[in-house]
């Protein structure tokens, strides 16, 4: 009975078992999953205690002790394991269940009797009880309850789609199923002396499930993965290769003779090729969990680092959503990933806009995407959560805690929710505590769980996405804004341009009325004149001075309405752009003399004079249309006699620099210096002009300008005011300019 | 007295203003040949070969310039003197007529009867 390097081996299992049952009790108390493992492993920890404790026995009597004891454990592992089978796959079978406890009660009273087990088989490792006639049934128990939780884990498996959860009854079962190589031990009880390596199975166990654990959360665990871990296994496996190597040198070399000198030896020989070997150990060891558990894994901190380089650098937010999802489906690996972008504000309305209209086309399309109408209730009812809830939702946390009815958790009630939007994990994205958008993550492709480092880096990169996607979301407000705004403004222009179209052709309508009115009332007026003067010329007969002197106002009167239809053709010319001129060489003293000539007969009735006084030197011609200066003359020279009651008026011509100037000054009525500004404005007449006369049009000066002007002339007034006379002047050029 | 031996031919479809004309002259001793529209004037013009034509434009069917383009197109009345006498008084409608051949243009509200007489008299001297 001495003790070897094996006889540990038990002992270490023991420890990491125990360790292992803690552990996840402690992770979570009230699951029952957890507590029904934590007991296994108590279960098992017995076993394999009471096994070292057996092997390092000095007696033989202390070897049946912990033998026996080896039992108390060993009979609660079938029904503990089957418990925990039902847990894991959250089925019932009470009847199979409470007999299994009361079967393995039962055993556990009669190991305790000498029917169980009883005697030694002395081998060279150590002793061993030999198995007795309720050993014999016991095994039967063992091995249909064995067979119980294998089946039902099998079941499970084939029944389970979800990734994650196939995972898990996937390693539960292979970790299980290495624990089985435990029925090694039964042997020695019969007298087979083969070494209980099995209990090496007790460490594979908690190996395999501790990598359940972490990797796809078993029982419920998040747990950071650290280096310390890897570290941990580097250290199982230098002790499991230290054992395995002293084993089989001490085996090989000294025949499995075992005395203190050999395994000094041996000891020595080990320890230094642990020395030389641990480190490429450590690394290959690191080598190994880096492709294996850490398969696929991203490093948060470039991921973060990438993202939020590229988000700094666009406001675009179809480019910030994409981004997003192309950067963090690819880390994590999942399937899609959808970028809910609310519109803002906390309204529900504006939460309906928010995602069943989005705020820009692909998002828009993106909603599109979960778009039957369950998908979209299950949106808003989850954005509505978040407005509340700051806390991250897995749904496969939400789904153990529904099926332990741990507690209550509003979460739980989302759990249809997220599977509609196929949803594994809903994380909301906040600026200021205000939601403005969630991602919605599917499971990942491996069907791996979401770490807890996935979860608290996701959170992290929310942060950062919120703030940009915000501020993409604004940005885009604005460029929408703008639009609209170039919109309206187009299209008020537009308006304008065609209320101006619109005018143009009104005028223009105006215009040609006017041209083709005027033109009729020529024929008339014509014929009025023609008659009129007819008969003062007494070409009918006779007419008495009465008469004649009525006659005489008929015709001056049609002659004023003459007057007044040729103005308004040409002003209604002039304001179409119609009004076309031949520019010749004019004399313009000729021409004022016969328009002085043409008034001879209207200045000796109202008894005025019209002066001419001849220029000093001969004038040079200017370039004018004749007929239309004709018209600024005999405009001007009406108005003058019009305006006068005594004296007359005094025209002049006189050569001055490029120019000749024409002016007419009457004793007239005068005109105040403000009236002078308006004078040559359409439609003006002084105001003291209005009251004496009613009968001008206005239209005369207001003519008379525009035909100077398109002389490129200048006209102008000169009055020193009421009841002093006023004077006209206007220059016309002698050589026009291009 | 001689003068008043020549032959007019005044084309207007205003008949008022073509009984006055008419009278005016005629008081004056011309022989005066009256047509209501274009096509009436020239068959006149082609067939009395006046010494002068006073022309409207607005006119009813065929217009006073086309009047003037045809009289110019037949030799024989080709070098008949034509006053225009019309309604139309702008730039270009006045330089179009004389640019097809008339010898004059005046507006008709501008001159009574009689200042038509003198100017008609004027154009024969």
């Amino acid at each position: 009975m001495a003790i070897s390097i094996f006889s540990f081996l038990p002992l270490i299992s023991a420890i990491f078992v125990l360790f292992l049952g803690i552990f996840v009790f402690l992770k979570n108390k009230k699951l029952k999953l957890n507590i029904i493992f934590f007991l296994l492993s108590i279960a098992m920890t017995v076993w394999l205690f009471s096994t070292f404790m057996m092997f390092v026995s000095k007696t033989d009597d202390q070897a049946i002790f912990w033998d026996r004891t080896v039992y108390l454990g060993v009979v609660l592992i079938p029904i503990l394991m089957y418990h925990f089978g039902l847990a894991f796959s959250k089925t019932r079978n009470p009847k199979i269940l409470y007999s299994g406890y009361f079967l393995a009660v039962t055993f556990l009273i009669l190991s305790r009797t000498d029917y169980f087990v009883a005697d030694l088989f002395k081998y060279q490792w150590g002793v061993h009880t030999k198995a007795q006639i309720f050993h014999h049934i016991f095994l039967a128990y063992f091995s249909i309850y064995l067979f119980l939780f294998y089946f039902n884990l099998y079941c499970h498996y084939r029944k389970t789609k979800i990734g994650i959860e196939r995972n898990q009854t996937k390693y539960i079962f292979i970790a299980f199923l290495i624990l089985l190589s435990g029925v090694l031990g039964y042997l020695p009880a019969y007298g087979i002396g083969i070494y209980p390596f099995a209990y090496l199975s007790g460490l594979i166990f908690t190996i395999i499930l501790a990598y359940a654990i972490l990797k796809y959360r078993l029982m419920d665990i998040r747990m950071a993965i650290k280096r310390s871990t890897i570290f941990s296994g580097v250290v199982i496996m230098i002790t499991a290769a230290y054992a395995l190597a002293a084993f089989l040198l001490s085996w090989v070399v000294f025949g499995g003779v075992y005395t203190f000198k050999t395994q000094i030896i041996v000891g020595l020989i080990v320890a230094f090729l642990v020395a030389l070997g641990f480190r490429p150990l450590y690394d290959w060891l690191r080598k190994i969990t880096d492709t294996f558990l850490f398969k696929g894994e991203y490093k948060p901190q470039e991921l973060m680092a990438d993202i939020s380089d590229i988000l700094s650098q666009t406001l675009d937010l179809d480019k910030v959503v994409n981004i997003l999802k192309e950067q963090i489906s690819r880390a994590l690996r999942i399937d899609k990933m959808e970028v809910v972008v609310l519109e803002g504000g906390n309204e529900i309305a504006s939460v309906a806009k928010g995602d069943l209209a989005m705020t820009s086309q692909k998002t828009l399309r993106q909603a599109q995407e979960i778009k039957e109408p369950q998908g979209v209730k299950a949106l808003r009812k989850l954005i509505n959560y978040f407005k509340k809830q700051r806390e991250v939702l897995v749904l496969e946390e939400l789904k153990r805690k529904k099926a332990e009815k741990n507690g209550f958790d509003k979460g739980v009630l989302f759990i249809r929710d997220l599977e509609k939007l196929k949803t594994a994990l809903a994380v909301p994205l906040l600026v200021k505590d205000k939601l403005v958008g969630l991602f919605l993550l599917s499971f990942k492709k491996s069907g791996d769980m979401f770490t807890d480092e996935d979860i608290k880096t996701l959170e992290a990169i929310a942060a950062q996405a919120a703030i940009a996607l915000e501020n993409a979301r604004l940005y885009e407000e604005m460029k929408d804004f703008s639009k609209t705004l170039q919109k309206e403004v187009n299209r008020q222009t537009k308006n304008l341009r065609d209320a101006n179209i619109r005018l143009e052709q009104l005028d223009k309508a105006k215009s040609e009325f006017i041209s083709l009115a005027s033109h009729q009332l020529r024929t008339p007026l014509s014929i009025i004149k023609g008659y009129i003067s007819m008969m003062l010329e007494g070409a009918w007969g006779k007419i008495t001075g009465k008469q004649k002197e009525h006659l005489e106002r008929v015709y001056s009167s049609n002659e004023r309405l003459i007057k007044l239809v040729e103005d308004l053709l040409t002003v209604s010319r002039i304001e179409a752009g119609r009004l076309e001129f031949d520019f010749q060489p004019l004399a313009l003293d000729e021409l004022t003399e016969s328009m002085i000539k043409e008034f001879s007969q209207m200045t000796a009735k109202k008894g005025l004079y019209l002066k001419y006084i001849k220029p000093a030197k001969a004038l040079p011609k200017v370039k004018a249309d004749s007929l239309k200066i004709r018209q600024v003359i005999q405009n001007l020279i009406d108005n003058a006699l019009h305006y006068t009651k005594e004296g007359g008026a005094t025209i002049r011509l006189k050569a001055e620099k490029n120019n000749v100037r024409f002016s007419i000054e009457d004793t007239g009525i005068g005109i105040s210096s403000e009236e002078q500004v308006t004078l040559f404005e359409k439609f003006s007449r002084g105001k003291e002009i209005a009251r004496i006369h009613t009968e001008g049009t206005g239209l005369g000066l207001y003519l008379a300008a525009k035909l100077v002007e398109a002389h490129q002339g200048k006209i102008w007034v000169e009055s020193e005011g009421k009841g002093k006379g006023s004077a006209f002047y206007f220059e016309l050029p002698v050589k026009r300019k291009k | 007295m001689e003068n008043k031996k020549r032959k007019i031919l005044i084309i207007e479809d205003e008949k008022f203003l073509l009984e006055i004309y008419q009278s005016r002259f005629e008081k004056e001793g011309y022989q005066v040949f009256a047509a209501i529209n274009g096509l009436a004037g020239l068959k006149l013009a082609q067939k009395e070969k006046p010494d002068l034509i006073i022309l409207d434009i607005l006119m009813p069917g065929m217009d006073g310039y086309e009047v003037i383009k045809k009289l110019k197109e037949n030799n024989q009345t080709k070098e008949i003197t034509i006053l225009v006498l019309s309604n139309l008084g702008q730039r270009e409608e006045i330089n179009q007529g004389l640019k097809l051949g008339a010898n004059d243009y005046i507006i008709k509200t501008d001159l009574t009867p009689s200042e038509l007489v003198n100017k008609v008299e004027g154009m024969f001297k």
